[in-house]
């Protein structure tokens, strides 16, 4: 059961609240053979986000027998590992894929740096070495987050609405994953009864359990291909989370969402407070964010002869209010039914597709489905609610999409082997009704009309 | 708009979902019986704009996308789609929700010019219905608006 634990708390990863946690959990979720472990939930492409079963950690990627480390889950050996090397805080790979060791102590000498990498060598086995590690100075050491991971865990009870406990090393906190807000508030009000600091400990909110929520309801953190829509009720789907260059990336920096130009209601006018909702309006949803900044309009020459007004892209930018939780990176992968069961990363050093390459989109109203890039960078007229404009150079794929997947998120899934993956495609627009044929403003078009403003790889 | 016209439909219809049959199931025929799609005006020409209606006498949410609807003309007894028009603009994928008792309107195109005189109707493109779970069931051209006449303009007309 120690084991089941481990994963339990591995398994906080991928839905996180923290905007930045995705990218620096997969990185450093662990050592050698939990790497492996995790491969799966923390891979690129279609991750299952669920905890895996409860299989031991060691057997279930070798096969091979539980050693003297049988005894002792992950989280007690980390714990353990104080008494051998004072101010020790856990062990990690960062972004770079460099081993880190996460110290609490500035005294921390090169004796405890060597003990530390004794034990990684042990458990991680003999293809791992290791042997200079960067430190990474934090506040608490493993081991007083260990204390008040189990002063939690003896605290909480039937229906307290938590969905996952563990020590994330990474932000040096233990980690509480609750279902509603309300849970969270409830726990964080008794932390100094039960002895445990405010400052050691990271909500994680999950408004539902994955699995049991479509693209049509609540779900937290925001992702890719829900559900969205706004005070004009044109109800359309939440595209790519993004940062902006000018307002910060990473960190508490502000985060935004692309999605269809013509899902406002006032298309065509600059930014208007128009506010936008998940899954829908109070109340069936709850507010996300609100229109931040949109494509202006061209006219005359600018535009094909006769064809005025244009625009160079069907796409507008939401900011995300400060208390939404937001998967940054991430789109949701759902069954057929619309379940979600977890995400793809898009975050890709590579963007755009070519004529023939193979797509996916993931509409609120559709679902997923895929298709391959027929036409590129053609100029035509699209119809929204507030106006019609032509909108240059767009691209079409034809995936299955219908009113409401307006401002979905169209991508290259990772694909092992191929470097090119994963990317960002585009957002999806709009449907020719006389052909059938869908068409999407490429995210080429996006960075040319906001400058390159936005962050997304 | 006011327009002359030299001759009268002589039976328009007015009823949405009353101008004959449709080739959905019934369940939806059903559901489509107790909203409205009405176009604003009663009479149009070629080559105007259509709006339409939509008023949800439901006691759910409905959604609708009016733009590119097939449009469809009565003739020797029964009605019979036209084939899009090739040069109509491109549906922005969206959808308009209308809550329970609330009405909106939305353009459901330009009518192609020319265009023979006569009773028309359009089935609206894109109309859904909350469904399990939170999702949303879609029933394209199942929803069918009220019927409208297409007349020349006469001489003189605004």
């Amino acid at each position: 059961m120690k084991h089941n634990q481990t994963i339990l708390a591995a398994g906080l990863l991928p839905g996180t609240s923290d905007p930045l946690a995705a990218r620096r959990a997969c990185p450093a979720r662990l050592l050698g053979i939990l790497m492996a472990v995790f491969a799966t939930a923390c891979s690129p492409g279609d991750q299952p986000v669920a905890p895996p079963s409860s299989t031991p950690v060691r057997s279930a990627v070798s096969g091979a027998t539980l050693t003297a480390v049988a005894h002792r889950n992950f989280r007690e050996q980390l714990a353990a590992l104080d008494s051998a090397a004072p101010g020790f805080a856990g062990v990690f790979f960062d972004d770079a894929g460099q081993l880190t060791v996460a110290v609490a102590t500035d005294g921390f000498d090169a004796a405890s740096v060597a003990r530390v990498m004794e034990w990684v060598h042990e458990y991680s086995g003999p293809t791992r070495v290791v042997t200079r590690p960067n430190l990474r100075r934090v506040a608490h050491r493993y081991v007083e987050l260990y204390g008040a991971y189990q002063s939690i865990r003896d605290h909480l009870w039937s229906g307290d609405n938590v969905v996952a406990l563990g020590i994330e090393e990474t932000s040096n906190k233990v980690v509480v994953g609750v279902r509603t807000a309300t849970a969270r508030a409830s726990i964080a009000a008794k932390l100094p009864d039960w002895g445990v600091s405010a400052d050691m400990v990271r909500f994680e909110q999950r408004d539902a359990a994955l699995g049991e929520t479509t693209l049509n309801q609540t779900f937290r953190p925001a992702r890719g291909g829900l559900m969205i829509n706004n005070q004009d009720n044109n109800p359309c789907t939440l595209g790519f989370n993004v940062y902006n260059w000018n307002t910060g990336i990473g960190g508490s920096s502000p985060l935004y969402f692309f999605t269809a130009g013509h899902c406002s209601g006032t298309w065509g006018q600059p930014p208007a407070q128009t506010i936008y909702y998940q899954p829908g309006n109070s109340p069936t949803g709850s507010r996300v964010g609100v229109e931040y900044a949109t494509v202006p309009v061209h006219s005359g020459g600018y535009c094909p002869s006769g064809h005025s007004p244009c625009m160079d892209a069907d796409v507008l930018v939401v900011q995300y209010d400060d208390t939404v939780s937001v998967h940054y990176g991430a789109v949701a992968n759902v069954d057929a039914s619309k379940n979600i069961t977890g995400y793809f990363n898009v975050q890709g050093t590579t963007t755009g597709a070519f004529v023939g390459q193979v797509v996916t989109m993931v509409g609120q109203v559709s679902g997923k489905s895929t298709a391959t890039v027929r036409q590129t960078c053609m100029d035509q007229l699209v119809s929204g609610p507030a106006g019609a404009y032509w909108i240059l150079c767009q691209d079409s794929a034809d995936y299955s999409s219908t009113g409401g997947d307006s401002g979905s998120p169209v991508f290259i899934p990772y694909t092992p082997g191929n470097p090119y993956t994963p990317a960002i495609v585009g957002i999806h627009s709009s449907v020719s009704t006389s052909t059938g044929h869908k068409w999407y403003t490429p995210i080429s078009q996006i960075d040319f009309v906001f400058g390159g403003a936005y962050y997304y790889w | 708009m006011i327009r002359s016209v030299s001759w009268v439909a002589a039976a328009l219809c007015t009823a949405t979902a009353s101008c004959g049959s449709s080739s959905t199931s019934p369940n939806i025929n059903r559901v489509a019986e107790t909203l409205r799609a009405e176009p604003v005006e009663t009479v149009y020409a070629p080559g105007d704009t259509v709006r339409i209606t939509f008023r949800n006498t439901r006691a759910t949410d409905i959604y609708v996308n009016p733009c590119g609807s097939s449009l469809e003309r009565f003739a020797s007894g029964g009605w019979v789609s036209l084939p899009p028009d090739p040069a109509a603009p491109n549906c922005g994928d969206t959808s308009h929700l209308i809550h329970p008792g609330e009405t909106w309107t939305g353009s459901a195109g330009a009518l192609k010019s020319p265009l023979s005189p006569g009773t028309y109707r359009y089935r609206i493109r894109f109309f859904a219905l909350p469904g399990a779970n939170g999702g949303i069931d879609v029933f394209p051209f199942a929803l069918i608006s009220a019927g409208f006449l297409v007349g020349p303009l006469a001489t003189g007309a605004n």
